[in-house]
Order: C-alpha cells, then structure tokens, then sequence
C-alpha cells in the first residue's frame, strides 16, 4: 500500500507547527492575497518563510493556496507573489483559476494542486488537468468511496481527498449564494455561509416548515472508517478542512488520523473507538461521512438544529518542561484553577489525567487561577510532557 | 447578438421565432439538469429542423456535473449526437467539452460553468482549447464583462441575460431529506413549487427545485438586462434566456422588449415576476467590511 499524505490546515503559525507536531506530513495555509479563505488567510510572507523551515526542518510540507477566481481588479501583483513563494521555499501551490494555474507554470517551477472548486468528479477531468501541467487534483466532496477509486484506478495523476471537516452543501465554487445574499464573494474568500442560516419552506404558497427549521447545513465530514477503503484506493493526499478552527481542534483531528493511518499501514488496526475518542475531544459540531457511502440523506444534513456543542476546553500550550523538578511552564488559554482536573494531551501518547495542585507566575508567585489568554505560567505535572503539548480540561 | 431562450415546449418554437429568438437553448435527456423538459436525441432531431427551418440556431443544454459513472453514457450520447445538425453544446462541467474534443465536436461547445468565468484571461484559456464559446459569470459587473469581452480573442462570449439564475447547487436531496418519510419523494423531484424566505427576509421568495440529481437554489428575483443589453449587444455572440419559474408568455415578452417589439414600461406593466438587474452594478467583495 501506498502511503497517504496526511495534509492539516493552517490558520496561523501556531497551528501549522501544532499540525506538523502532531503528525500531519504537509499543511497548508493561505498567504494574505489570492486565497479563497480571506478570514483564515493571514499568512505574511515572512511567515510562510517561517512556516517553511519549520516544516522542512521536520522533513514535512507547506503548501500555499492562491485558489481564489480572480476578478481583473484582482489580478495585479499576481506573478511577484508566486515568485516570492517559491523564493521562500514553499512546496506546491493550490489553484482553480486558469489565470493562476498559467501565471505559475509560467514563472515558477512549483508544483500545482487543482482547488476542489473545479468539482472535478471523473477521470477524464483529472487527466485533462494533468494535461494542463498539474500535477494533483483535489477530488470534489460529492463522489462515493466507489467513484474515488475508480477514478484513481485510470489515471495515475495525484489525487486528494478531503476525509474531515466542514462540508459546502453545494458543488464548492459554483455556489453564490453568499454573493447574492451579502455581496460578499465565496470565490474569493469572502462566503457568509448563508445556508446555514435558518429558512421557511413553502410548497405552493403554504408554509411547511414549522419555525424556520429549513437550513442547507450538511453535517461536517468524518471519515475514520473509510481510511483503509481510501488508502487501497491508491489516495496520495488525505485532507482535513479547517483552517478558522482551533489549536485544540487541529492537534485532535490529526492525531487520531495519524494513529489510524499508521495502524492501516502497519496492520494494527484498531477498534474504531480507539480513534474517535480523540475526535469527539475535538469537535464541536455533528459529522457524518458525506458522500463516501452514498447519497447522504436526512442522516447527514441538519435541519433547524444548533449542533454545536461545547467541547472541552483547551487550557494552556506546554512550552518546556523541567523533568528535574516536574514543572511544566505553560502559556495559558483558558481559565483554570488549582483543584482542576486537567487532561495532558501529546502527539506521542496517550493521554494523562491529574489535577492541578498550584500555580504560579514566572516570577513564582502563586495564583489562585490562571485567568489571563497568553499569560506565562508554572505548575506541576506529574509526567513528563514536551513542546506542543496541550492541556485540556476534563 | 441572438437571444437564446430556453425551449420546454416544441410548441414554443414559432412564437419564439416570432417574438425575437435568434435561437433555443434545447436540454438533453439525461444530462440536462434544472429543467421542466429534457429532449431525447430523437426529439431534439426534429427540434433541429423545425427551428432552422424559422432561422433559430439550436444549441443543446447538458448543464450536469460529470461523474465517473456518466462518462460512457455521455459519450454514448455525444455520438448519437454527432450527425445531428445542431449548432452549440452548452456545459456548465468541462468534461462535456473534453469528451466532445475526442468526438471531434469541440468546435461547437460553449463553456458556461456559472461564476468560474470572471477575467480577461479566462476566453484566451479556452479559446486556446477550441471552443466555440465561453459564458461569463453572471456575477461579475457591466464593466468586467466588457473588459473581458473586448480583451476575448478566437472565441465567443456569451451572457445569461435574463431570468432565475442558479445560486447554490447541491448533490444533496435537500427536500427530500428534509421531509424524511413524511413525503414521497415523486412528489418532491422536479416540482417548480417549493420556495424559501431566510426569516429576516420575508418578502424575498427563493425558489428551490429538487430533481434527479440534487436540488438547486435560485435568487430571489430574476435578472432582466433591457438596460444592459443596448451596451453589450456588440461583444457578446448570445445571450441566454433563463424561462424556469417564468409564466412562458412573460418570456415572449421579455424577449419581444428585447428586441424593441413592445416597450420596458409595457413589459413591467405586464409581468408578474419580480426583476432586478443582477450584479451588473452591484460589486462583490472579499471581506464584510468591504462590501458596499
């Protein structure tokens, strides 16, 4: 069997090195211009620079999306910008505009991935796009299990799929609903997700839906089953959606994909259970396995439901610790106080549980609670625990 | 620059003519999506020799997204096509025109993937691949399209001028699911009765269909370009006539005000659908804060 990629969003610097950390081969993230995502786009070019070194270092890869369908307005600038990502280094680029996808080929020796906005759903697609000098193709979310790897089996051009995350109810890139409900451009990073808001349904003038209970908000995708099925496909890339979500979110989601790529791979599969666990750690909305088995019917949608949920909560990001003393010193995220029960979460092992004795300032003076986001803190834990780990409240 | 209405009834044909087509937009059977009537190829054979016969030009629909599972079909389709005298192929999924390419019939397609189509550089990529045609995005503004159509060189731009346009398009039963057991599904699947009002909008009525492969979302008011159209008439080859949810005589006299035979204020007085005029001025941005 070949070995997938495992490929984590981004959304800033410390969740690409969270990602990495935690067991993604590649990430990607989106620059400051021409990417489709403009909230999770905030990537400088010193900081792609910096995200870079710190995957290459790893022997891992940063991939750049400049996926958005350009307008004229936005098309200056356009050349300079890939030069100067593949100046710093980058691994590929993520496109769909034509515009883009020349514009690259044509002053940059990088790697092109086709963006999932093309909806390419078929083997004589991808190969056309092969063709066209790219050198992977982002499969559409709306084909079965089947339907990949069929695909797969007649063209040998890389193939990415997505496997967790938030779903668009519609074909990705043929959508403008937000366009004409907001004025706000989904091809160009701007989507208000207007779907999900809360709709009344009529059918021949008369109301059918009691309360607004009409939402086009598909369950986000959860795949862990459909690993060993997607891995014997031949799938080069296995990709997690998901670059607005949280550290918390990214370190959970790609661990458990970690473990259950590698046991595939190693023939160590476990129980499923095993690897939900740490989703259901992370996930704050209700997931389904989108088209992967079939049509996804009532079972994958979610009508006049707020599934969010509070997940438990991310505390505080472990920056060293001292095994002489058993003292770990900690950025603080959330709330949290002595008496607590905390969950010590590392990309190497299985989780710890203790409670937390006392804290302290870094000038070692006690606190009755870790109240402030980003305050340097102390305290004891009794296990060893390294850079990147996190803790989360139980 | 021909108008291009989209054809439900063979009976539509001579009052097409007659109210100012220079042509019909004909869905396939089996891969035409969003409408009330798909036409087999034998169908579409006669439909052919009546519209030239009243000086139409005939172009097919096949507006599916392309699985795996459709490609032989679609070639299998394509061929019984091949010696069917029609004049364009319109696709709203690339692979049409791949496969049309293999057949030797790229020469007639025309590219209309909805909001893909918004710069100048985009008629050049697929003049470059021997299409006929190439659709702008509805979404863009009156002076991008002329941009853009002023810079096309080697193929042909078209315009979706008129009507409900598509806003989300989905694999998803979206109906039907919603309805659950509580409704059987026949009575869901191309039904043009169902609409939507988001509830801080309540006098914004969005219709909503459900067919075979999936369920698709319009605007909430049709696009009329009568204002536009004076500009554009010398860039654009076609522009295309959108008829779902439109009383099929408001058509006609769309298409009558259109070509001068009655006026605007005539039109209005007599339509009961409610228009605007799209994005043609209205901008679209990136960011919240940057939306006018």
């Amino acid at each position: 069997m070949i070995r997938p990629e495992l490929l984590a969003p981004a959304g800033d610097l410390e969740k690409l090195k969270i990602a990495l950390v935690y067991g993604a081969d590649a990430v990607y993230l989106g620059g400051t211009a021409f990417s489709l995502r403009a909230r999770a786009s905030k990537f400088t070019l010193p900081m792609i620079a910096e995200g870079v070194a710190f995957a290459h270092a790893r022997g891992k890869k940063i991939y750049v999306t400049t996926n958005m369908v350009p307008h004229n307005e936005d098309l200056p600038g356009l050349e300079d910008y890939l030069k100067q990502l593949e100046a710093i280094g980058v691994d590929a680029l993520i496109c769909s505009s034509p515009v883009v996808i020349d514009a690259a080929k044509r002053v940059t020796k990088l790697p092109i991935h086709l963006s999932t906005q093309h909806s390419v759903a078929n083997s004589a697609f991808v190969r056309f796009w092969s063709e066209q000098g790219v050198s992977r193709v982002v499969l559409a979310r709306e084909l079965t299990a089947l339907e990949i790897a069929d695909v797969a089996s007649k063209t040998s051009t890389e193939l990415e799929v997505f496997i967790h995350g938030g779903m668009c109810v519609s074909y990705s890139g043929r959508c403008t609903m937000s366009n004409s409900m907001t004025g706000r451009d989904a091809n160009r990073g701007g989507c208000a997700h207007s779907c999900r808001w809360n709709y009344h349904l009529f059918h021949e003038g008369e109301l059918t839906s009691p309360d607004a209970d009409f939402q086009m908000s598909a369950k986000d995708l959860a795949t862990l089953e459909w690993i060993p099925a997607l891995i014997s496909a031949g799938v080069a890339s296995l990709k997690i959606e998901g670059r607005m979500k949280s550290v918390h979110y990214i370190a959970m989601v790609v661990k458990a994909y970690r473990r259950r790529i590698d046991d595939v791979l190693s023939h160590n599969v476990q129980p499923l259970s095993t690897y939900q666990s740490d989703l259901e750690k992370a996930e704050n909305r209700s997931t389904y396995q989108g088209f992967l088995g079939g049509d996804p019917g009532r079972e994958g949608q979610l009508y006049g439901v707020r599934s969010e949920r509070a997940n438990q909560e991310f505390v505080g990001l472990i920056e060293s610790y001292d095994a002489t003393t058993g003292v770990a010193f900690v950025e603080q995220r959330n709330h949290f106080k002595p008496g607590d029960r905390l969950e010590l979460i590392s990309p190497r092992e299985p989780s710890f549980v203790f409670e937390v004795i006392s804290i302290h300032d870094r000038e070692g003076k006690p606190l009755d609670a870790a109240r402030h986001a980003m305050q340097k803190i102390v305290l004891p834990i009794p296990k060893a625990c390294a850079p990147y780990d996190i803790l989360r409240m139980c | 620059m021909r108008l291009i209405a989209v054809l439900t009834y063979e009976t539509q044909i001579a009052a097409f003519a007659t109210a100012g087509a220079g042509g019909i937009l004909v869905p396939v059977e089996g891969f035409a999506v969003r409408s009330k009537r798909r036409f087999s190829v034998a169908a579409i054979r006669r439909i052919v020799s009546d519209a030239h016969a009243l000086g139409l030009t005939v172009h097919l629909r096949m507006n599916h997204i392309i699985h795996e599972t459709d490609l032989e079909r679609l070639r299998s389709t394509l061929k019984e096509l091949a010696d069917v005298p029609f004049d364009r192929l319109v696709c709203f999924d690339l692979t049409v025109a791949i496969i049309a390419a293999e057949l030797g019939m790229i020469h007639k397609v025309i590219y209309q993937p909805g909001t893909l189509a918004t710069n100048v550089y985009d008629p050049g990529f697929y003049a470059k691949l021997g299409l006929k045609g190439l659709t702008l995005s509805p979404d863009i503004q009156i002076n991008e399209l002329m941009e853009i159509a002023k810079a096309a060189n080697g193929i042909e731009c078209s315009l979706v001028g008129h009507g409900y346009l598509p806003m989300l398009i989905s694999k998803r039963n979206l109906l039907t699911a919603y309805y659950g057991e509580s409704l059987n599904p026949p009575s869901v699947k191309n039904d043009f009765n169902y609409h939507l009002t988001e509830e801080k909008r309540p006098g914004e009525l969005l219709p909503i269909l459900e067919d075979e492969v999936g369920t698709h979302l319009f605007r909430a008011a049709a696009l009329a370009s009568f204002e536009e159209l004076p500009l554009l008439q010398h860039l654009f080859a076609d522009v295309y006539i959108e008829t779902n949810f439109i009383p099929e005589d408001e058509v006609l006299l769309a298409l009558m005000t259109y070509t001068g035979k009655i006026s605007k204020q005539t039109f209005f007085a007599r339509s009961t659908t409610p228009y605007d005029s799209g994005f043609y001025n209205r901008p679209t941005a990136a960011k919240k804060e940057a939306v006018q």
